[in-house]
């Protein structure tokens, strides 16, 4: 990996419900994401996550690859993994 | 090798018979083959005896007649002796006579005892012997030829009587072996003074003896009266050896034995060895002299003939036997060759290739026949799986024809239990039955205007002609119902349509009814029908007092009544067809009404469903296995507040955003006490939560207060979630779903919330009542989205 490829690093350690997304977005507005960056979001910590959390995910990855970056998701909790898998998300992200 | 062999012949069923005819006909073969040679054998040995026998009789009787011939020459010239005796010179004339008169007599002396004639000295004795053809004579006796002493003159002298005595050479006197005739000469005192001898060449009895020639190989012998050989091929033995010597020297006792019996005199026959050769000896006496002749004949001589006449046989015999084994063998594979194929042919059939070709077999014996056979069974076959098939497809294709007829008439009666699950005051559970795949027996019921119409139907028969009746009945009964306030006015609608053009009687008997859900009161009309029972909340069980009417369809334009009564909060109404009550046990027992009145006392408390299931166990307990005659239609429906209060709960939120968190709350508390699995309890929160922000977020105009109440209520292992607002119109069932298909670029960023709720929920559904926003939805817990769906295919 080239080294002015920057890594950008989110923790989304809370449940991800309709009260906690205004974090979550607030933490992907502030990154700058350029050409051939990643931005990992570690979900260790986040126990649920509502249709709207999906929603903020899905339009951030959409967001990111057109800017040609990469958006990795790690440490999904099973409950959480499951909804993503539900929803079809698995297919479309990165998780790891 | 051995052991291919047995193979061979295990296998070979040919070669097996060839082996067994074989082994027979060789038996007997060689038995009589046996049996022959034994009495050829016999008759040979006889016929070569009589054979020798009759050689040898004649030649002793020639022998006998010769030694006759010259006693009675002796004799007859004895006389001419005594009157010559006075002119001693004289005597020569006589010798040389008897010489001439008889041709085997090889010399003649009359030799005078000591000093005869006083003249002439100690010795006297004139003598004419043969000299080739002639005859010539001279004295005999001298000093150095004593005749005295020898046995031809002494013996005869002795015994007083004519003696033949034993071969001896005659030194002086013939110079060969001879034997000799003496005849005692008497003087007129009656005193022997001289002996007449006559001489006998023993060459001329070997001639005579070895005259006898049964056989080629047969040699002959002659023994003196002490067993000295006289005759003998080995001219060495002549005089030389006994018999007695040969055979002690031999050991062969046998020998000794018959030594001694011919010398005895017998006549007889007997065996002996020589040289590893079996000879069979035949001998008989020569009474004059004492002697005895035998023939020694060789067995391989006698028996040759038999022999090779055995030999030939055996020879003849096996090739004979290999010929039969092989023809046997040759013969027997072409008439069973057809079985193997037969055989081979059998084994096609077997795996499935019916039109393999059976052999031609031409003759028409019992191959022909098996053969015959198989080419009937084959046809057979082949029809036979014809006819099969063909049954079997049409088998298959009724039956499937059945089975979708049966999915359509599942499909034509409600299904999804329970049917109201947003309302508190009714609960309701049908069962539909089929005798058959399909069957005449309906059931139907829907909520309009917080009425329940409801229909419970049977039409008479069974199988597919009542199931068609059926299908126009309950399709029948949801649009007259639909239009139609009265009860009875449905029935009556329904009897004028069912009668129109009913060519084959088909009839139909129905209750319908219609409960208002608000007031309680049920109107009725029965159409033949069995009265429906009440299970009062008292636990009582008693049955409707119904007006029978008519059965729907048999006389268009038939005045039905109708009847109404007031059905008790807790009430439970149970209504069924006669497959029920007409259940038959294996010994054509019953259910009946009674037991049937008897097993719902005290049961108005259980659930609808937990009721029907019951009276099916005991159906199922009643009939014990027999088979359903007939088509079982149970609707049952619980009237009034279902649960406990304490099973629903209830919150009141307001339109702020925030209030999920008390939402949360709220359905936390609940998967506490319910117990709910992790799963559970965070798939209710994210569908509720989905549902509640709608709501909240679209309902209301954003700036004005208002509240939504959310109820929750557990029936049975069901939650039923009950979101009820004020808001504006908004059905979120109507809204799109998210396509989980697609490719990151091409998902929308809507559509989730609803998509997410269908999944969690086995039934979500939205009802505008009087201006407010309903929408219930229904979990199963513990189970995954198919919960209700595998409830009501088991039916």
């Amino acid at each position: 990996m080239a080294e002015n490829f920057t890594t950008h690093n989110i923790y989304a350690n809370y449940p991800m419900d309709s009260l906690h997304l205004k974090a979550l977005e607030d933490d992907i507005n502030r990154l700058e994401v350029n050409l051939g960056d990643i931005v990992v979001i570690d979900c260790a910590g986040m126990n649920y996550i509502c249709s709207s959390g999906l929603r903020i995910f899905l339009s951030f990855n959409k967001n990111i690859t057109a800017k040609g970056g990469k958006l990795i998701i790690r440490n999904l909790e099973p409950l959480v993994k499951s909804v993503f898998d539900m929803s079809g998300f698995s297919q479309i992200f990165n998780i790891e | 090798m051995v052991v291919k062999l047995a193979n061979l012949l295990i296998r070979s069923f040919p070669l097996r018979l060839s082996l067994v005819i074989l082994v027979l006909v060789s038996a007997l073969f060689t038995a009589t083959i046996v049996g022959n040679s034994r009495s050829a054998r016999r008759y040979v040995q006889n016929e070569s005896i009589e054979r020798a026998q009759s050689a040898l009789d004649n030649t002793i009787l020639r022998i006998n007649s010769v030694l006759h011939s010259v006693e009675i020459t002796l004799n007859n010239l004895s006389w001419q002796v005594v009157e010559s005796l006075n002119n001693p010179e004289k005597l020569y004339t006589i010798t040389e006579h008897i010489i001439q008169s008889n041709d085997f007599i090889s010399g003649s002396a009359i030799a005078f005892e000591p000093y005869y004639y006083e003249e002439m000295g100690r010795f006297y004795s004139p003598y004419s012997y043969r000299d080739g053809d002639a005859i010539r004579s001279k004295q005999l006796g001298t000093e150095s030829y004593n005749y005295h002493l020898m046995d031809w003159y002494r013996l005869p002298m002795q015994l007083n009587a004519p003696h033949w005595s034993e071969p001896y050479f005659d030194e002086g006197g013939g110079n060969i072996i001879m034997t000799t005739y003496s005849y005692p000469i008497y003087n007129n005192d009656g005193q022997i003074i001289a002996i007449f001898t006559a001489d006998l060449s023993l060459e001329w009895f070997a001639k005579m003896v070895n005259s006898i020639k049964p056989y080629p190989n047969a040699y002959n012998l002659m023994i003196g009266r002490l067993g000295a050989y006289l005759v003998h091929y080995n001219h060495d033995y002549i005089l030389n050896k006994t018999m007695f010597d040969v055979a002690y020297s031999q050991g062969d006792h046998q020998m000794v034995e018959t030594a001694y019996r011919m010398i005895s005199g017998e006549c007889g026959n007997g065996e002996f060895e020589r040289q590893g050769e079996k000879f069979y000896l035949l001998y008989a006496p020569i009474e004059a002299t004492g002697w005895s002749v035998a023939v020694a004949c060789l067995h391989s001589d006698i028996f040759a003939g038999v022999e090779s006449v055995r030999k030939y046989s055996y020879i003849a015999g096996f090739i004979c036997l290999l010929l039969v084994a092989i023809i046997c063998f040759l013969t027997i594979r072409r008439m069973t060759r057809p079985l193997i194929k037969i055989a081979g042919v059998a084994t096609e059939i077997a795996e499935g290739n019916l039109l393999a070709k059976l052999p031609t077999v031409s003759g028409r014996d019992e191959v022909r026949t098996l053969r015959d056979s198989f080419a009937n069974m084959q046809q057979s076959l082949l029809k036979y799986v014809d006819e099969l098939q063909l049954t079997a497809a049409n088998k298959e294709r009724i039956e499937s024809e059945l089975r979708i007829a049966r999915a359509i008439q599942m499909g034509m009666v409600p299904k999804v239990f329970p049917p109201f699950p947003e309302r508190d005051d009714i609960d309701l559970y049908s069962k539909l039955r089929p005798a058959r795949e399909v069957g005449g027996d309906l059931y139907d019921f829907f909520i309009d205007d917080e009425k329940l119409h409801f229909i419970v139907g049977d039409v008479s028969g069974k199988g597919v002609p009542a199931s068609l009746v059926m299908a126009v009945t309950c399709r029948l009964f949801r649009t007259i119902a639909y239009n139609v306030e009265s009860p009875e006015g449905i029935v009556a609608t329904l009897n004028d349509a069912l009668s129109e053009s009913n060519e084959s009687n088909m009839f139909c008997t129905a209750f319908v009814g219609i409960l208002d859900l608000k007031s309680g009161e049920l109107r009725y009309c029965n159409a033949g029908h069995n009265p429906p029972i009440i299970l009062l909340p008292n636990g009582c069980a008693e049955q409707l007092c119904v007006k029978p009417n008519l059965a729907m369809g048999i006389w268009s334009g038939f005045k039905y009544e109708s009847e109404s009564c007031h059905i008790e909060n807790g009430s439970t109404l149970f209504m069924y067809t006669d497959g029920v009550t007409e259940a038959e046990s294996v010994d054509k027992e019953l259910y009946g009404v009674h037991r049937l009145m008897e097993f719902l006392q005290d049961k108005s408390s259980n659930t609808p469903r937990k009721i029907i299931d019951e009276v099916l166990e005991d159906i199922a307990i009643h009939t014990k296995g027999a088979d359903q005659n007939d088509d079982i239609t149970i609707l049952c429906c619980s009237i009034g507040k279902l649960g406990n209060d304490e099973d629903s709960r209830q919150i009141v939120l307001s339109n702020r955003i925030e209030e999920i968190a008390r939402m949360a709350a709220f359905l936390e508390q609940i998967s506490e006490e319910l117990n709910l699995s992790a799963e559970d309890s965070f798939n209710i929160h994210l569908a509720m939560e989905e549902a509640v922000s709608n709501v909240i977020m679209y309902a209301y105009p954003q700036d004005e207060e208002h509240t939504l109440t959310i109820t929750v209520r557990q029936v049975e292992n069901r939650l039923v979630f009950k979101i009820v607002d004020s808001g504006k119109e908004f059905d979120p069932t109507k809204q799109p779903e998210a396509d989980i298909t697609l490719s990151l670029e091409e998902r929308p960023i809507g559509g989730l919330g609803i998509f997410l709720i269908r999944r969690i929920m086995q039934m979500v559904e939205y009802h505008r009542v009087n201006g407010e926003n309903i929408l219930t939805m229904v979990k199963v817990i513990g189970d995954k989205k198919d919960g209700i769906e595998s409830e009501y295919l088991t039916q």
